[in-house]
């Protein structure tokens, strides 16, 4: 950083901190329904027949719909009511609304009232209401209806006339033009009312039922026909549907449906086939999925062009809630759900990031935003008018139903008390649940995916029950006001005072006129290109939950100054518009004589897919490490396949060898002319028993001039001592391997990698072995290895005083060679899990621990792996070093580390590894009391309640006895990051988020795009973390391009071409004759090759 | 024969004998069953797994008995039977000062309030316990000296239960369901991973070891609609469907479910009743009740009825998981209808032998010894879950129905149964013939 760049950044902290220090007005203001003269309130009344258990969605409260009926330039707001009528209020300008739904007749008819959704289903430029009929109702009480607008304020009821009377029990309905014919057709959301969680769900998934399934309807002539069937909509019993988005998410020009459903049953993510079919592909683009998926909300967030998705559940932000909430973790209910096609659901709000080839990356938990309780909608829209789309989530639940103490001590104590009364016992019981509302919550992008939570400033600091919600600027001042739909409290209006507080940003309005009887243009997609990024933003009114806002595209800008703006339009032509002023209203209608504009230009990508045949596929066993030590954070077993590579039969071509697993031995690969690989059998790795080999390298062990293997045996699911933890060392005879069994010391550890250097000087080459773990007992690991060659292939452990350090490094991931120094002596780098970077100097042949000095910063972190390269050209190694990122649920910092206190605390024999981390500030036990007391019996006495455990530290849970003796581990920092040598020093520099999106296990660089600077590939995932960290499948093998100085930049996966699926464990770079390859090996998976 | 002679012994054994020499009675038996039914409620309360509750009821009855020893060298005591119990010495002033009665209930609270996970629930028990003491004209020195006593033999008791093995089950291995169909799976709606897979190394109170009554293999599953499996398979799914009333009030009254998941939404609570261990704990109080035994032998007869259990949950346990049998649930969903539930909610635990049948046989013949064959009395332990009483003409005709209750539930099959009980009467006849009598 140069001076000058440091003082203006001095200079902003400062002014950071004074507006901090100065009360900052708030975003959002309500305003009293007093002034407005709404009055509106979604009242609940609990009867012993109609209830949450009568009706499971009780609670889910209802919805809003905006747009302008009247055609007055205001938007005009209509609120949906579950069990009284719905009330349309126009808007009279200056924050006055008028009650018209008498004199309109939009009440709608006796039922239990659910979505709202605004269109012009008619096609004569009038706002049509379409509304939504729930409920423990016969089917004619549940038919929806459609309110057609006769241009008068007056509306009449035309559902069954036209076709639209849906009878199924449904949430919410979209109108869109899916066969792009220019009218609106329509999908209705639907849920099932019968509890199905008792049945055998992939058997009831291949059922088909009408009133749990969604629906689609084509608009033939104003006219609706039921198409679900012959479009490949699914309308299954286990249909839960609660939320739908409309978007284009391929960008083919044709809109695609995103369909959240609660329960077992998975999302649902259209693709349009553009021949009037749908073709269901979540389970391809997405590696995970919210469980209990409720609204959600698609929307360009990172302005890259595609469309993201987020969806919400109903995981609660603070340790107490999360505690007495969150239901235990259950591998075998996952795996069940996994095994019969349902998919990775776990309970947290998840934010697809859009790859643009087919791939999403989760990053919730990296972003922020995975955590905002019981939540109902989030509405992605840009509310302080800097260009960046904000996220503002509705939440609350009208009884904490998941309680753990109500689940487990009181539901059975007030079942008892009412005993006798049988008619309404059940209803009486439920009154005794607790109601904890929660504030809403409002995320400020800050671009770059980082997200402020500014929901307590803003305005949404009071604690509320809140389902629909909708944004419109109501008074249009140029920025996005708020409507929100509370249960059982009047419904309010938040202002949004962006403007009123002098602090307006820069926007841009569209009102958009579409073609034939699609007059308001939903599904055209608005492109604002501005010197500092481009915003879209497509027209579809439906978003959060129950609601929509048919309004005018309202865009925020980062800049004052507009280049261009495309749309494009639901044909799929394109137009532009040029002189567009900033924080003006501009009409734009479809014209006809529109030209095709062509289609960006086919990108040619960094990697292609290589076709070489690699005939290897990893197979390793069904393990969980989690029975064995239910509080470890991931598993340690799905470490492989792990890779090295060499020319073992000199004909100058590089060969690959594949450690083996429990089910396979290891595999040689060799390289033909072609480019192909050929597996090699060898008799020497097929007869030795199978082990889980954690990795091994080839070297000329016996000076002979060839290479020979030593391969390390590690793993977790084995016992202490066994045989099958013997590392091994393979002597190459004229490509023949052969164990060479009295060569290395007897060995039991459980390794992780080896590295070889002469470290003595002599002339041959010796070798340092990782430990991991001891089997069973993580986080203990015994001392690493040193073991010295005779020059004949022979090996003993060095004389303890060479390798002091060894002792005491643990839970060991990687190493490396390298001659920091430059005294002629090769150094070792050492990392691993809950550890610093150490540096290990070589002082004629003795190690000595120097990491103070080169790795100042001190960084204890999950480490996996090292790499070394020259990157910033300066003639000596840098370090990339993998370490776990930033998309989990543990947050650390060096004031808020991960704490690990183990020991065997209550004398049992087993190791109890008890991990603290920092949530809202002070730290707390990652376990849930279930867990917790299953690990110590004893605790059992000390948390007889979730309650009485649900705000314990690590002090109310040891003793200080205990505390005093256990042993400690800290980590700090998770980021996978670049070390740059500078004379010695490595110093830590940051890398760009995306290499953050997931634990890094394999790290390559080279000059991919041939631009003759140094680049970086990384690759990892893990498949198998605790259910409460889940599974982490962000990276699809990320490129960071160098600038050669140690600068990188992210080149997004359309254009590096790379999309790795699952968990990468190692990556090879392999010189061909015809081009060069990169080989991805992935667990449980063939390999995937791409050439560059 | 050999019947007539097990009922004159036990005759004479209800009728006369040890234990009577007390003079004046403040506790009795009530008091007894009263305050073991409390430790139930906390049982009841914390879920407490059927092996588990078994196991408590051993060291809390143990420790009751063992107090009585203390004061009446002619009362048995279970030092030198069960394995690894020392004797327990105290000062013979102490056991002056101390009142055996008031020791004995004392015992049965303090063993339950230091064991149970929720035995903080009883600690107003015991402070009311005093008062009462009081009420009924003890000094406050003899509570104390009492106290002091009890406190003496109950952590005498719990540390002899602390080495039993319990407390290294947390670390062991956690259950991995195998994929097989013939294999064990969790089951709806919970799915439930197997509960206690090593309570085969747990140390029995009196057997030699976990396997040394193994009953005979349980049939082998198959698809073949000719073999023994698919035959008794085919016989749940049958009677499901034309299960009388009476079999299903059988069935409900024997379901000892604790914790019947009930699901409605994102509702979820559990209706809990007592497990099988408890319901017998229970019919032995109304055994005791109607005998109007004294409060020692109140004391043997119950000890002598938990531990029987408890090692017959140890046998019955080291079964279900070496053979690791799949329920008729799991396999009538896929062999038979896939929309098929049982009656009661199936146990998170391997199906064979019945837990159920082993343990009901082994009380029942343990009661059987006591209290003589054609026992007649009236069930009503059940009541307070909303199930009506049964009436038995004998311990035998009760365990018979306990086990094939298990059947009309839909949650075994016939072989896990009839094995069961074999295996149940085998641990009650040694655990009787190891019994110490005076």
């Amino acid at each position: 950083m140069n001076k000058e760049l440091l003082s203006l950044h001095i200079l902003f902290l400062i002014a950071c901190s004074a507006v901090a220090q100065a009360p900052q007005p708030a975003l959002f203001k309500v305003v009293p329904n007093g002034e407005t003269g709404i009055n509106f309130a979604n009242i609940l009344k609990e009867t012993p027949g109609l209830n949450i258990i009568s009706y499971e969605y009780f609670y889910n409260g209802g919805g809003v719909g905006l747009g302008d009926f009247n055609n007055d330039g205001l938007i005009d707001i209509y609120f949906s009511g579950n069990m009284q009528p719905g009330r349309l209020y126009l808007n009279k300008g200056n924050w006055k609304f008028e009650d018209i739904t008498s004199k309109a007749g939009v009440g709608g008819k006796k039922g239990w009232k659910t979505g709202v959704s605004v269109a012009d289903v008619n096609g004569d430029g009038l706002l049509d209401i379409y509304l939504c009929y729930s409920g423990p109702l016969d089917r004619d009480k549940r038919t929806n209806e459609l309110y057609i607008n006769n241009g008068d304020l007056t509306f009449s009821e035309n559902a069954a006339k036209m076709g639209v009377a849906d009878s199924g029990f449904s949430t919410q309905a979209v109108f869109f033009d899916y066969d792009r014919d220019n009218d609106l057709d329509l999908f209705v959301v639907n849920h099932n009312n019968k509890n199905l969680r008792n049945f055998d769900a992939s058997f009831v998934k291949k059922m088909i039922d009408p009133d749990a399934g969604d629906h689609l309807y084509r608009n033939d002539n104003n006219i609706f026909k039921d198409v679900t069937t012959l479009a490949g909509i699914i309308s299954n019993p286990l249909g839960y549907g609660l939320g739908v988005s409309v978007t284009d998410i391929n960008n083919d020009g044709w809109p695609d449906l995103y369909v959240t459903n609660d329960y077992v049953e998975e999302d649902y993510l259209y693709i349009n086939n553009h021949d009037g079919t749908f073709s269901e592909k979540l389970k391809d683009q997405v590696g995970h999925l919210s469980s209990f998926s409720m609204g959600c909300d698609v929307a360009d967030i990172n302005n890259d062009g595609w469309t993201d998705i987020f969806t919400l559940d109903m995981l609660p932000e603070d340790n107490k809630r999360q505690k007495l909430l969150y239901m235990p973790d259950n591998y075998e209910l996952y795996d069940n759900q996994v095994k019969n096609g349902f998919h990775h659901q776990l309970m947290r709000n998840m934010l697809q990031l859009n790859n643009g080839n087919g791939t999403f990356s989760e990053v919730g938990q990296l972003s922020g935003v995975f955590c905002t309780d019981w939540s109902w909608a989030s509405l992605l829209a840009d509310f302080n008018n800097d260009g960046n789309k904000d996220f503002f989530i509705t939440n609350g639940y009208g009884r904490d139903m998941t309680n753990r103490d109500f689940v487990k001590f009181y539901g059975n104590e007030r079942m008892k008390y009412l005993r006798g009364e049988p008619s309404d016992n059940m209803f009486r019981m439920l009154q005794s649940i607790p109601v904890t509302p929660v504030h809403n919550y409002l995320y400020l992008n800050n671009g770059n995916l980082q997200f402020s939570d500014v929901s307590l400033t803003a305005g949404f600091d009071k604690p509320s029950l809140s389902n629909g919600a909708a944004y419109a600027d109501l008074d249009n001042d140029g920025d996005l006001d708020l409507v929100v739909n509370h249960l059982n409290a009047q419904a309010e209006l938040c202002r949004n005072m962006l403007v009123e507080n002098g602090n307006g940003g820069n926007w841009v309005q569209f009102n958009i006129k579409g073609k034939g009887r699609n007059s308001y243009g939903v599904g055209a997609a608005v492109y604002v290109y501005t010197g500092q990024g481009t915003m879209k933003i497509e027209n579809y009114p439906v978003h959060g939950f129950q609601s929509s806002m048919q309004i005018p595209i309202h865009i925020g800008l980062p800049s004052p100054k507009i280049d261009s703006v495309v749309v494009r339009w639901t044909d799929g032509k394109r137009e532009l518009f040029k002189n567009i002023k900033v924080n003006t209203t501009n009409n734009i209608s479809y014209q006809n004589e529109l030209s095709d504009v062509v289609l960006e230009e086919h990108l040619k990508t960094v990697f292609a897919p290589s076709s070489v045949s690699f005939p290897y596929k990893h197979i390793s066993p069904e393990t969980n490490d989690f029975k064995a030590q239910p509080l470890m954070p991931a598993m340690i077993s799905d470490y492989g396949p792990r890779t090295t590579k060499a020319d073992v039969n000199k004909d100058g071509l590089e060969d690959i060898f594949i450690c083996g697993t429990q089910l396979q031995p290891g595999q040689l690969l060799l390289q033909q002319m072609d480019g192909n690989f050929i597996a090699n059998s060898q008799p020497g790795f097929t007869k030795d028993p199978l082990t889980d080999d954690t990795d091994a390298v080839f070297f000329d062990a016996d000076n002979d001039g060839d290479q020979d293997l030593y391969v390390v045996s590690g793993g977790y699911n084995f016992n202490q001592g066994d045989v099958e933890l013997q590392d091994r060392l393979y002597i190459n005879t004229n490509g023949q391997f052969n164990r060479s069994n009295a060569s290395l010391p007897s060995e039991q550890l459980s390794g992780s990698c080896v590295r070889v250097a002469d470290i003595d000087n002599d002339g041959d080459v010796d070798i340092f072995v990782g430990s991991r773990v001891v089997p069973g007992r993580y986080p203990e690991s015994p001392e690493s290895l040193l073991l010295i060659n005779n020059g004949k292939g022979e090996f003993t452990n060095a004389p303890s005083a060479m390798r002091t350090p060894l002792n005491s490094l643990g839970m060991v991931t990687d190493a490396a060679w390298v001659d920091v120094d430059s005294d002629g002596r090769k150094d070792l780098i050492v990392c691993g899990e809950w550890m610093k970077l150490y540096l290990l100097s070589n002082k004629n042949g003795t190690l000595t621990d120097l990491s103070d000095q080169y790795f100042p910063d001190l960084l204890q972190g999950w480490w996996n792996r090292l790499e070394l390269a020259d990157m910033d050209g300066d003639g000596d190694l840098d370090l990339i070093a993998g370490n776990w990122g930033l998309n989990s649920p543990i947050k650390v910092s060096k004031p808020e580390p991960a704490i690990m206190f183990y020991n065997d605390f209550d004398n049992n024999g087993s190791i109890d590894p008890l991990i603290c981390y920092y949530i809202q500030g002070k730290s707390y036990p990652m376990a849930s009391r279930d867990e917790m007391t299953d690990q110590m019996f004893s605790l059992r006495q000390k948390f007889p309640t979730y309650e009485s455990y649900s705000d314990a530290t690590i002090s109310d849970i040891l003793t200080p006895e205990q505390l005093k003796s256990a042993k400690k581990l800290s980590a700090d920092y998770f980021e996978t990051t670049y070390f740059e040598n500078n004379k010695g020093v490595f110093e830590a520099k940051k890398l760009p988020l995306q290499a953050n999106f997931f634990p890094v296990y394999a790290i390559s660089t080279g000059d991919f795009d041939h631009d003759g600077k140094q680049d970086i590939i990384l690759a990892g995932n893990i498949d198998h973390a605790r259910i409460k960290i889940g599974k982490i499948d962000a990276g699809y093998g990320v490129l960071l391009k160098g600038d050669g100085k140690g600068h990188f930049e992210y080149i997004s996966q359309l254009k590096s071409g790379l999309s790795v699926k699952g968990c990468t464990r190692d990556l090879i770079k392999v010189s061909g004759r015809k081009n060069d390859r990169v080989i991805f090996t992935v667990n449980e998976q063939v390999p995937v090759i791409y050439s560059y | 024969m050999k019947k007539t002679i097990v009922f004159v012994v036990a005759v004479i054994w209800v009728n006369c004998g040890f234990g009577q020499s007390q003079n004046k009675i403040r506790f009795g038996t009530n008091d007894y069953v009263v305050a073991l039914k409390h430790a139930t409620d906390v049982m009841v309360n914390d879920v407490t797994s059927p092996v588990a509750a078994s196991r408590y009821y051993g060291y809390i009855n143990l420790a009751a008995n063992e107090t009585i020893a203390r004061f009446d060298n002619q009362h048995p005591s279970f030092v030198g039977i069960v394995k690894g119990l020392n004797n327990i010495t105290v000062d013979d002033k102490l056991i002056e000062n101390s009142d055996s009665q008031l020791a004995v209930i004392f015992a049965l609270y303090k063993t339950a309030t230091r064991l149970l996970p929720s035995g903080y629930l009883l600690k107003k028990n015991v402070d009311s316990l005093k008062l009462v003491a009081k009420k009924r004209k003890l000094t406050s020195d003899k509570i104390n000296a009492t106290n002091e006593l009890v406190d003496k033999v109950v952590e005498h008791v719990l540390k002899f239960a602390h080495a039993d093995g319990f407390v290294k089950l947390s670390g062991r291995r956690r259950f991995t369901p195998k994929t097989s169909d013939e294999s064990w799976q969790p089951t709806a709606p919970g799915f439930i991973s197997a509960i206690e897979p090593y309570w085969n190394t747990l140390r029995p109170f009196i057997l030699d070891s976990c396997s040394q009554f193994d009953p005979d293999p349980p049939n082998k599953y198959s698809a073949d609609p000719n073999s023994g499996f698919y035959r008794e398979l085919k016989e749940v799914y049958e009677l499901r469907k034309k299960l009388t009333k009476e079999q299903a009030a059988i069935a409900m009254f024997w379901d000892c479910n604790p914790f019947a998941l009930q699901q409605v939404g994102h509702l979820e609570f559990g209706i809990k009743k007592i497990s099988p261990g408890s319901h017998w704990i229970g019919i032995t109080g109304i055994a005791c009740k109607k005998q109007k035994l004294s409060l020692s032998r109140t004391a043997y007869a119950h000890t002598m009825v938990s531990i029987g259990m408890s090692d017959a949950f140890i046998s019955c346990w080291n079964t279900k998981y070496k053979y690791n049998r799949v329920r008729p649930e799991t396999a009538i969903k896929k062999l038979l209808d896939r929309n098929w539930s049982p009656l009661l909610q199936t146990p998170p635990f391997p199906e064979y032998t019945s837990g159920h049948s082993v343990i009901s046989t082994t009380a029942s013949a343990i009661l059987t010894h006591l209290f003589g064959d054609h026992y007649s009395y009236v069930d009503n332990t059940e009541e307070e879950f909303g199930l009506t009483s049964r009436k038995f003409i004998s311990f035998a005709a009760a365990s018979k129905e306990a086990a094939v209750s298990r059947l009309y539930g839909g949650i075994h099959f016939r072989d896990a149964i009839e094995n069961g009980v074999k295996e149940g009467e085998k641990i009650g006849k040694y655990v009787i013939k190891a019994c110490p009598v005076k």
